[in-house]
């Protein structure tokens, strides 16, 4: 009787909304398809491309910085 | 200073607060020796959504109510400087954000990058610009993680 009350409880209890394994599970699986249809952004390689090269330009004025001290 | 002014009121009166309390992560970004001058700025934060949502065009069928929902990591605000806007340095303030998404989701795995566009003109840039696909209903939209990773290999080659 208990784990029938249980169970009723598992399946008809409003629980608050959180992610759940299924779902995430599932926007990976949409996510993986969209990414077949669409591809890669070129516009977007390009904005990473220039944030990669700002860091490395960051870190080596700080390099320098660093040396002269 | 961006032009909209609920983000520049939200930048005055709460970022600090938001990001203290954890609620967003608040990265502002300037010139290399002047901190004070501030080219833009972004606010990212880890949400809860709707997975029935995401994917116009692809079918989902969740089998019980609590399979709905998945991790996302939102963008809340993204902002550039009025006099800036157009040029590379908005463009780097969204690949940095692109290059963190693909690797904080990686490693703790975060599906998607989701955002809600504040005008037709922001909706364009970011899915001709940042390659982001439209919610199935709503104004919405989102960046799958395999995008973001592949954006990564390709801009690091």
């Amino acid at each position: 009787m208990a784990l029938s009350d249980y169970m009723l409880w598992k399946l008809f209890a409003n629980k608050p909304a959180g992610p759940s394994v299924n779902g995430t599970m599932a926007a990976f699986a949409i996510g993986e398809r969209v990414f077949q249809r669409d591809g890669v952004n070129p516009h977007m390689v390009r904005a990473v491309k220039l944030s990669i090269e700002n860091d490395r330009k960051i870190a080596a004025k700080r390099a320098i910085a660093n040396h002269r001290v | 200073m961006c032009g909209l002014s609920e983000i520049e009121k939200w930048f005055r009166k709460s970022a600090l607060v938001d990001h203290l309390r954890q609620k967003h992560i608040v990265t502002c970004a300037t010139y290399e020796g002047a901190p004070d001058d501030i080219v833009g700025l972004y606010a990212l934060s880890t949400v809860v959504e709707d997975t029935a949502k995401l994917g116009s065009g692809i079918s989902y069928f969740p089998f019980f109510g609590d399979s709905r929902y998945c991790p996302a990591l939102q963008i809340v605000y993204m902002a550039i400087r009025r006099d800036l806007q157009g040029s590379d340095q908005g463009t780097i303030v969204l690949g940095e954000i692109v290059k963190r998404f693909a690797t904080i989701g990686e490693q703790i795995g975060i599906p998607a990058l989701i955002l809600t566009p504040s005008n037709p003109d922001a909706a364009r840039f970011y899915k001709e610009r940042g390659g982001f696909a439209p919610y199935k209903k709503g104004a919405g939209m989102f960046l799958p993680l395999q995008s973001a990773i592949a954006t990564l290999e390709a801009a690091a080659l």
